[in-house]
């Protein structure tokens, strides 16, 4: 894999019909110093809130485990010695998929109980080869892989929920299975080869849920995929320089190749306008959510008032609640399509903005880019870097 | 020709009320018979000038207003 390789997860789940919390459970952590990530899909026996508890408590183990096991062996025997099993049925009380993803190197994957997972190089199916980790009873054997990912490679992992989608119906009498799940994906793939982790695990759950009778899933619904392939950069500016002689690097910062250009503030918008050569035109109608309205300025994806705009994005970010449709909620989607990000903040202090009448989180500038870098690292995998000019 | 009026929106001037000027002199400055253009500004600058008074700013025709309320607005677009 090139150096600048990036690695998306993304995760879809829908619980099972009459049920408020899904009985599997999607765990995934980046560990910056080691460049890895580890991803992990459990599936708790039963459903609701028990096989919740299940679910998360092995997903949990199986993280640390691996994180803490470069060994993949090692890590394996842990988890089938620990592995709590139901005594009346024999089987594990939780299933799980793990895949642990260095970057640059190879992809290590650890399977006890959901169905295999696909790897797909493009839109071609590839086939990868399993060792069998035997254990002390058919309920604790592990299948083992490992292989070197590709630029395009997709893994594409989930519970039963996806492959048994529509058991007993009239139409999937043994269920959606394997092979018509990965023929779907094939399909999707050819149609759009650059989709995205969200969007193809999203697919694949509603195709899932198609599939049940009377759309009433049956069983807890979960696909992760993760998605090797080059990042998509994203530059956010925001505030005036210190220096108004330091306003000339906004100008070379917007020359550099980025895939979206933010820009939040009224001044740093002037600033950039300037530079570019542009006009700033406000567009009142994109005033919503007790918001500034948005301005349009050539060669910028997306300008929009500073201060304001960045809390509200912040309460988003913490949320997890992107949907909103006013300038923070389209700064938020903008940013989560990307996978590193810089965020540049001019230090330039407003004296207007220093009235103790006004919302502390008004003068602190600052501190919210500071907060809004760590929410996309910490709640969306994001590679955030952060300069103050 | 249009009188013009360019309302700040910057940060400041939102907070202080900027937004609500233009559809609360739209209808004054239609009994009035006055030909007015309306352009949102993303910033104008004015409040880190000391010479003017505090925010909302408006600018009629290029005239700062400080404090912008629209008796002050209409009054500057009818000198």
């Amino acid at each position: 894999m090139p150096s600048d390789a990036f690695v998306e997860v993304e995760c879809t789940q829908i619980c099972k019909s009459g049920m408020h919390v899904c009985g599997d459970s999607f765990r995934s952590q980046r560990i910056e110093s080691e460049n890895r990530i580890i991803a992990t899909l459990a599936d708790g026996l039963g459903s609701g809130v028990k096989a919740n508890i299940l679910a998360t408590m092995t997903a949990t183990m199986a993280q640390q485990f691996s994180a803490a096991n470069r060994d993949i062996h090692r890590f394996s025997r842990v988890m089938q010695e620990s592995l709590p099993i139901c005594r009346v049925r024999k089987i594990a009380y939780s299933t799980f998929t793990i895949v642990d993803s260095v970057i640059e190197e190879h992809v290590r994957i650890a399977e006890l109980g959901n169905p295999p997972y696909f790897l797909f190089r493009n839109d071609v199916e590839v086939p990868v080869p399993r060792e069998v980790l035997p254990g002390e009873t058919q309920a604790r054997d592990m299948a083992l892989s490992s292989f070197m990912p590709k630029p395009n490679d997709r893994i594409i992992f989930c519970s039963d929920g996806v492959t048994q989608a529509g058991l007993g119906s009239d139409d999937w009498r043994f269920g959606w299975q394997s092979s018509e799940c990965a023929a779907f994906i094939k399909n999707l793939l050819q149609s759009h080869p650059g989709i995205s982790a969200h969007d193809l695990s999203n697919s694949i759950c509603r195709e899932a849920l198609s599939k049940e009778p009377g759309r009433k899933a049956k069983d807890d619904i979960s696909c992760a995929v993760v998605y090797f392939r080059s990042p998509r950069k994203a530059l956010l500016l925001t505030g005036p320089p210190y220096n108004h002689e330091h306003d000339a690097e906004y100008g070379r910062l917007l020359q550099e190749d980025y895939d979206s250009k933010i820009v939040a503030g009224g001044t740093t918008a002037s600033i950039a306008a300037r530079l570019l050569g542009a006009e700033v035109e406000v567009d009142f109608d994109t005033a919503s959510g007790g918001l500034p309205p948005c301005s349009q300025i050539e060669g910028i994806d997306l300008v929009t008032e500073g201060i304001l705009t960045l809390t509200r994005l912040m309460q988003y970010l913490s949320e997890k609640s992107v949907a909103h449709q006013d300038p923070a909620g389209e700064m938020a989607r903008l940013l989560l399509v990307h996978d590193r990000i810089k965020i540049v903040v001019g230090t330039r202090i407003n004296d207007s903005h220093q009235d103790p009448t006004f919302p502390p989180e008004l003068v602190m500038r600052r501190n919210i880019a500071m907060k809004i870098a760590s929410l996309l690292r910490t709640n969306y995998l994001k590679e955030v870097t952060i300069e103050f000019i | 020709m249009a009188i013009k009026v360019e309302v700040c929106m910057g940060t400041t001037c939102f907070v202080m009320g900027s937004s609500g000027l233009q559809v609360a002199i739209e209808e004054m400055v239609a009994q009035a018979g006055k030909e007015v253009e309306f352009v949102p500004r993303p910033c104008l600058g004015l409040c880190e000038d000391n010479r003017y008074g505090k925010s909302p700013y408006v600018k009629v025709d290029g005239e700062v207003i400080a404090d912008a309320s629209p008796e002050k607005i209409m009054a500057a677009i009818n000198r």
